[in-house]
């Protein structure tokens, strides 16, 4: 299994690399005939690891990739447990199942960055605007997926857990959330991808915090593309690393149910 | 030893299906502790459904379940029926080691000095070193055989006083299949539990079975398909080429 995620981890960097090239010399074309722009690779690389001017901080990226990492965790854990929570007690009950189907579809098929400008008018731009629309965006697959995965768990087995008298707790975590946990992971999976899109977004719309989106909105005013790219570039390398990581919890699955299983709670 | 018995009385029951109204009419059914009974009949006539609702899972129209006397009524989960159902992969939960299935059971038991998981293996599986080492395995690493005998090791464990099977000899070598026909007899006359087995083996009913209940087709017209339930009580008189063209007479 070593070899495995070792193998996956070198091909998924050997693409990246591969794409990068492509868009550095795809960019070099576009801005060849630019005066006043600076395509020196070695100039914009330090630029990169130690911005100078980004809302009047000098900053380095580091800072600033930990500032969105941050938003993005706390967006996702909220939308994670709220969304489990939410589509467990829906899926539990076939009448509120049916009936919240409409309700879910409805936020579902809505592009989940319109929910940025929907909230904009309730929320001045802060911490909490970014947390509110973010949960707000990413919670609905997870949702359905959990709601599908616990309404799924067919008849023989329901009459089986009937038979063995588990109470209502350890019914809940040894067997439905563990049954319907292949459900969950795929939703938080599709959650995941809007969480990251929609925290990189808004700070790209509304560039008063520190954060790559905000550095990216900022070298792209000062009309420096190798910078832009590079950034770009990096945004997608998080975004290969969070996904590897998620893919590595994915490789023992039947651990994870197991933990849902064994948790004897408070 | 004690002695109870599962009575189950002018029962009726309905099913609805595109084609007609499927109605199994005034049921007369037992089984005492010791006692082992199989249900025979054919494909679709209503075996499994007439197991469920016997053991407090299904609806039924009218009559009574219970045991012993009629104002202890079967309902699940309290009643001390345990099913075995047919697919042990949808009921062993592939995330829990052998003994965390087995362990699972432990809330439907109510007496106060119950068997222990390892014994219910001596029981199963003889006794033998490997049992420890079975104890710690996944589902997923058992043969069909090894995985019926969890399920009834989690039967044994709950200390279910009547075992229901449903198709237990579906899928297994005839090893095997020997092998949980001794099973079936232990647990009736040593262990002191009721067997009720669903079976199309007619050479297995015929070998363990103290009684037969066969479902077969009353009546059929366009609207309304009648099912009942004969009993035939095992005479040892009887040869199996006889017993068996009884039954076929019967479906």
């Amino acid at each position: 299994m070593k070899n495995n995620v070792v193998n996956k981890l070198f091909y998924s960097i050997a693409v990246y690399a591969s794409i990068s090239m492509l868009y550095y010399f795809f960019t070099l074309y576009v801005y060849a005939n630019e005066k006043d722009t600076n395509l020196n690779l070695v100039d914009s690389i330090n630029e990169f690891f130690y911005i100078s001017n980004l809302n009047g901080h000098h900053t380095n990226i580091l800072k600033l990739t930990f500032s969105t990492l941050y938003y993005f965790f706390v967006n996702f854990t909220l939308a994670s447990l709220l969304g489990v929570f939410i589509g467990t007690a829906l899926g539990l009950n076939k009448y509120t199942g049916y009936i919240s189907n409409y309700y879910i579809n409805f936020f579902r098929v809505m592009p989940s960055i319109i929910y940025i400008v929907l909230f904009k008018y309730q929320f001045k731009f802060t911490d909490n605007y970014i947390y509110f629309v973010g949960v707000f965006a990413s919670i609905w697959p997870i949702i359905i997926n959990t709601k599908s995965g616990v309404e799924k768990v067919n008849l023989v087995q329901r009459e089986a857990i009937k038979i063995l008298n588990l109470p209502f707790k350890r019914r809940l975590l040894s067997f439905v959330l563990p049954e319907a946990f292949p459900n969950i992971w795929d939703g938080m999976k599709i959650g995941l991808g809007i969480s990251f899109l929609i925290t990189i977004t808004c700070e790209y719309l509304y560039p008063d915090k520190l954060g790559m989106g905000a550095m990216l909105k900022n070298y792209e005013d000062n009309i420096s593309p190798l910078v832009s790219m590079i950034i770009i570039l990096w945004i997608g390398f998080m975004g290969i690393i969070l996904n590897f990581i998620f893919e590595l919890f994915e490789t023992n699955l039947l651990w994870l149910r197991k933990q849902f299983s064994t948790y004897e709670g408070d | 030893m004690k002695n109870k018995t599962l009575h189950a009385d002018q029962l009726c029951f309905k099913h609805h299906d595109k084609r007609s109204n499927l109605i199994w009419n005034n049921f007369k059914f037992s089984v005492s502790l010791g006692e082992t009974v199989s249900i025979i009949g054919s494909s679709g006539i209503g075996k499994t459904t007439l197991l469920r609702v016997l053991s407090g899972l299904h609806k039924f129209e009218s009559g009574n379940i219970y045991i012993d006397s009629s104002e202890n009524t079967v309902t699940q989960p309290k009643s001390p029926i345990f099913i075995v159902f047919q697919d042990y992969n949808l009921t062993l939960l592939p995330w829990l080691t052998v003994k965390e299935n087995i362990k699972l059971a432990d809330f439907k038991s109510t007496v106060q000095n119950k068997i222990t998981i390892l014994e219910t293996l001596e029981i199963l599986f003889g006794n033998n070193a490997n049992n420890t080492k079975i104890l710690e395995m996944y589902p997923d690493q058992l043969s069909g055989g090894q995985k019926q005998r969890i399920q009834i090791a989690r039967a044994l464990f709950s200390n279910s006083d009547f075992i229901f099977f449903d198709e237990p000899d579906t899928g297994v070598d005839i090893k095997t299949k020997l092998s949980l026909r001794k099973t079936f007899i232990d647990l009736a006359k040593n262990q002191n539990k009721g067997i009720v087995l669903i079976t199309h083996d007619l050479d297995n009913a015929y070998a363990i079975s103290d009684k037969l209940y066969i479902i077969h087709e009353s009546n059929q017209n366009s609207t309304n398909r009648i099912f009942n339930l004969v009993e035939v009580v095992k005479d040892n008189s009887m040869q199996f080429d006889n017993f068996r063209k009884m039954v076929i007479d019967y479906l």
